[in-house]
């Protein structure tokens, strides 16, 4: 089944009532409408319980797909509690993968209509399944380079893993939904970050582990680094409040770079999200707020560089942690993407725990501390 | 340098060449920003990678060996020739660029092993192209020794499948993949040392297809195969997932069947119903291939302590209680018991006597005359005796069937035909009754078999220079429909040479009139069981009226055999048979206590010295 060559205006409607409840109906109110499908933005502070959404998505012929987010994003706005919807009257191409921290079957790409739709894609996946980044790559593997490919990972911020992805077979966990997006999608991706110290090489990782850096122990030089660059004294208590200033950049040879966002540490190493792989030369980087948000905005810019259809939308993927450095000033960030886009173009989405996205054609990646837009 | 760096470091990552080369292109991608890229390899004729210098002439270029991603556009990587759009020499001496529609395209060499191709996003700058030399050189090296390792890996799994493939022959059979004898006892010895809560006791039923040998000797050894597979899968359906089902031979399973301690069912039961349900399975002809075939089975079984038996007995007893199983009758499990090996034991002891009888004169031929209504000898039929050393006086309902399972029946046979034919030399000397016609000797269907037989015979009257005539030859009823057409150009073959034929036991097989007609034959011997009492049967007087009559109509002589009583032999009388046989008139004896009778009684023999 191929995607539609566009979709029409997209309907986006939020309710800011953190009841299951409340979706219930506005799900059913959309289904009544004539939608046909559904990408659902819920805040994880809204807490829904598995067997509250299950049966509602189950219950449904409106095509769910969407998830929890630490928060949501309507408009210029920034919601903690309450859901967005975005519903359009087409129905989009879908395929779950289940399992996707332990499933390494590449067999199951095979039934994905994906690959021979050659559709550009959209992708939530659970960010705290630890399958996640594996899965984007082979993701990539099989549909090559020519999709499009935006999206985020849903996920709790305290990081505990549980049912996080809404689709009509329930509220799921481990695993991954991509849609098939309409021709005319968009993208880009942006985040602002810049070097301040470094190359080093990671001498030692394991996955996101960080172990050893020059032959030091991770935690060791990043803290001797930070406290010299920022001042402020790194230790295991504070660690993610310090660190969330100074991530790390892998720097490819296009200069272009991928930021890794330090979270925790114990017994001397180092955890980002994302991979680390070693051998990789890293950068620790810097931000200010005003860095971050012009950033925010040349992403918008670039993502409508080829003229979007009058009744597009925009989708935003920008993650939790810009959220968290920006404190107030995110309400800006947001404003200023906001008015970038076109008048009638609205936006929603969700501040999101990594985000997807591939640039100028090239592999699919998770990104940390980075935003991703797309407008169809 | 850094991106230089992580490549170098990248190489080598894995032992095997696809772990290796993914890993690498992963790096690439990430680091260099790719699109996609591409592996080409010099490859074999079976596609393994291998240096330029040893692939086999005729492979000029490397082919598509990886592509990261696997796909553009639909479209696998795989079928685009990515390397027709660069100059072939250049190709594997330095790096190349081109730009295509599809984007931009860098070869770099990997030294004998191929071409690596990039697709960036954008063009490389030269000095990373400089970098990226030594990197592929590096690559080289690395690929030199990922294929060796590949190829010693693969060698090394050919050769454990090899193994796995041989050991597994050894312990299975090669048509139905069940387990063989040797498994078998490895499985019942190992038991042993398995703590059983729930059961102390096995069974081992032994179950062998009886006609297999017949069916395939046939229908061929494929057909067979054929046979194995559905019985094996007639077992398999009918057994518990605990049973072990094996086989001993071509014919022969076992399954050993576990005691179900929730049920607490008696093994011996359990055996008989395991028999019962494959009876049942195979009561009505099985369909194999296009041809119905009717399985007969025969089964024994033995119940042995799990933790003190010895694996070759409990197999031996199985096998044992199945071949007795042949006095149960079939459809019957018998179950093994000392008394059983007792009677096999005694057989075997029997038999291994019975060869030394033969060398050591044990044996002898003795003759129960026959006699007409009016009392005349008219011939006599030669029966073997034997008195052993060690039992006596053995029947030879004992003795001949047991020489009839072995080969020793042909060695009897043969002895039983010179000495009949010495003894009646030795009569002939003396001289016959006038009314003499002959002496007959029994023959069974395998002495019958062999392809000599008729030539010794007629040797053995040459040489003892017998009367033509004078000989004949019995078979019975069943050896006669065995192979009809060949027994019937036997006994033309030997009516021709002088030596005719009777049916013994008439009555008594599964013949046809018919055969009757078709048979050259001059007497026909109605068998004793018809005889007995016959005076006080009209039954057994009206088979043996129809056999008269018959056989006076297709001129064949009747002799009725074992005759006890005057009135059985009034009744033969009235009924028109004119030779009698049996106790009422002589019981068989010793040739020489004949020959003092017949001298004394004053006989007068025809050709008196």
């Amino acid at each position: 089944m191929l995607a539609p060559e566009s979709l029409g205006p997209g309907r986006i409607s939020l309710i800011e009532d953190s009841s299951a409840c409340a979706l219930d109906k506005l799900l059913h109110q959309l289904q009544q409408d004539g939608q046909r499908s559904a990408m659902v933005f819920a805040c994880s502070a809204n807490d829904y319980r598995t067997g509250e959404l299950t049966p509602l998505f189950e219950s449904l012929s409106l095509q769910i797909i969407g998830g929890v987010f630490p928060s949501i994003v309507c408009g210029a706005k920034l919601y903690e509690r309450g859901t967005v919807v975005v519903s359009y009257r087409e129905e989009l191409p879908i395929s779950i993968f289940h399992d996707i921290s332990l499933n390494h079957d590449d067999g199951v790409f095979d039934d994905a209509s994906l690959a021979t739709a050659q559709s550009n894609l959209l992708v939530f996946a659970d960010a705290l399944s630890g399958g996640m980044e594996d899965f984007i790559e082979r993701l990539y593997q099989h549909v090559g380079s020519g999709p499009k490919v935006l999206g985020g990972g849903a996920g709790y911020l305290d990081f505990f893993p549980r049912p996080c992805l809404f689709s009509n077979r329930g509220f799921l966990r481990d695993a991954a939904i991509v849609a098939a997006l309409p021709a005319s999608l968009n993208t880009a991706a942006g985040h602002g970050w810049e070097i301040i110290e470094g190359p080093y090489v990671v001498t030692e990782s394991n996955g996101h582990d960080i172990i050893s850096i020059n032959y030091r122990p991770a935690f060791e030089l990043y803290r001797e680094t930070v406290q010299k660059i920022s001042g402020r004294e790194l230790n295991q208590q504070n660690f993610f409040e310090v660190a969330m200033h100074h991530p790390f950049g892998i720097a490819g040879l296009n200069g272009e770079l991928l930021v890794r966002d330090p979270i925790s540490s114990t017994d001397n190493r180092v955890s980002c999200v994302g991979n680390v792989p070693q051998n990789a030369a890293v950068y620790i980087l810097k931000g200010d707020a005003t860095a971050l948000i012009e950033a925010a905005e040349s992403t918008t810019r670039a993502a409508l560089e080829d003229q979007p259809l009058p009744g597009s939308s925009a989708l935003l993927f920008d993650c939790i942690s810009r959220q968290l450095y920006l404190g107030e000033r995110v309400d800006e960030e947001l404003q200023h993407i906001e008015s970038r886009l076109p008048q009638d173009m609205e936006i929603a989405g969700a501040f999101t725990l990594g985000e997807i996205a591939n640039r100028g054609g090239g592999p699919i990646q998770l990104m940390n501390k980075s935003l991703v837009l797309g407008s169809f | 340098m850094s991106v230089q760096h992580e490549l170098a470091m990248a190489i080598g990552n894995h032992i095997e060449l696809d772990g290796m080369l993914r890993y690498f292109i992963k790096v690439c991608m990430q680091r260099l920003g790719l699109v996609s890229a591409h592996v080409y390899l010099y490859q074999n004729h079976q596609g393994w990678p291998e240096t330029r210098e040893k692939v086999a002439p005729g492979i000029d270029s490397p082919g598509h060996y990886l592509s990261v991603p696997m796909q553009t556009r639909g479209q696998p990587w795989a079928n685009v020739d990515l390397l027709r759009h660069f100059d072939p020499e250049e190709l594997l001496e330095q790096p190349s660029y081109c730009k295509r529609q599809r984007g931009h395209f860098y070869t770099f060499p990997v030294a004998q092993h191929g071409v690596f191709v990039l697709q960036p996003q954008q063009r490389l700058d030269p000095t990373i192209i400089a970098a990226l030399r030594p990197i592929f050189a590096r690559l080289a090296n690395s690929c030199r020794a990922c294929i060796s390792h590949d190829g010693l890996l693969r060698e090394m799994r050919a050769r454990q499948e090899a193994e796995r493939s041989l050991q597994h022959q050894l312990f299975y059979d090669p048509v139905t993949n069940l387990p063989n004898r040797k498994q078998l006892v490895k499985t019942i010895a190992h038991e042993k040392f398995q703590p059983k809560i729930n059961s102390l006791k096995k069974s081992l039923l032994c179950i062998e297809i009886e006609n297999y040998r017949r069916i395939t000797n046939i229908l061929g050894y494929e057909f067979g195969t054929k046979i194995q597979l559905r019985f094996a899968q007639i077992l398999r359906n009918l057994t518990r997932e605990k049973d072990v089902v094996s086989q001993l031979d071509a014919n022969v399973f076992v399954v050993m069947i576990d005691q179900d301690a929730e049920k607490a069912q008696d093994l011996h039961e359990l055996s008989q119903r395991l028999v019962d349900r494959v009876q049942a399975s195979i009561g009505e002809p099985l369909l194999i291939g296009s041809h119905p075939v009717q399985l007969t089975i025969r089964s024994g079984f033995e119940v042995y302590p799990i933790f003190y038996c010895d694996a070759d007995q409990v197999i031996s007893h199985a096998e044992i209680a199945k071949s007795e199983s042949v006095i149960n009758g079939s459809k019957v499990a018998t179950a093994y018991s000392q008394a059983i090996q007792d009677q096999v034991d005694n057989r075997l002891r029997m038999e291994s006597a019975l060869k030394s009888a033969v060398k050591n004169d044990e044996l002898s031929l003795w003759w129960q005359p026959q006699y007409s209504a009016s009392q005349q000898l008219v011939g006599a039929e030669a029966l073997l005796r034997w008195i052993s050393d060690e039992w006596g006086f053995v029947s030879p309902g004992v003795f001949i069937p047991l020489a009839e399972e072995s080969d020793l029946i042909e060695k009897i046979g043969d002895w039983v035909m010179h000495k009949a034919c010495e003894q009646l030399a030795d009569i002939c000397a003396l001289g016959l009754p006038a009314h003499f016609q002959k002496l007959a000797i029994n023959v069974s269907a395998r002495q019958l078999a062999h392809n000599a037989f008729v030539d010794k015979l007629i040797h053995l009257i040459g040489a003892y220079k017998i009367p033509r005539g004078l000989l004949a030859i019995e078979l019975t009823e069943s050896t006669l429909v065995q192979n009809f057409d060949q027994t019937v150009a036997l006994i033309r073959q030997l009516k021709q040479a002088g030596v005719d034929c009777s049916i013994d036991d008439f009555g008594t097989g599964y013949s046809s009139l018919s055969y009757l007609k078709h048979l050259p034959i001059q007497t026909i011997k109605i068998d004793q069981s018809f005889v007995r009492d016959i005076h006080q049967s009209a039954g057994d007087q009206a088979i043996a009226k129809t056999l008269i009559y018959l056989g006076k109509n297709l001129h064949k002589d009747i002799i009725a055999e074992g005759v006890e009583t005057a009135e059985e032999r009034d009744c033969l009388i009235e009924m028109g048979c004119k030779q009698f046989q049996g106790y009422f008139y002589d019981k068989p004896q010793p040739l020489d206590d004949l020959k003092s009778r017949w001298y004394q009684d004053g006989l007068r023999f025809a050709n008196s010295a």
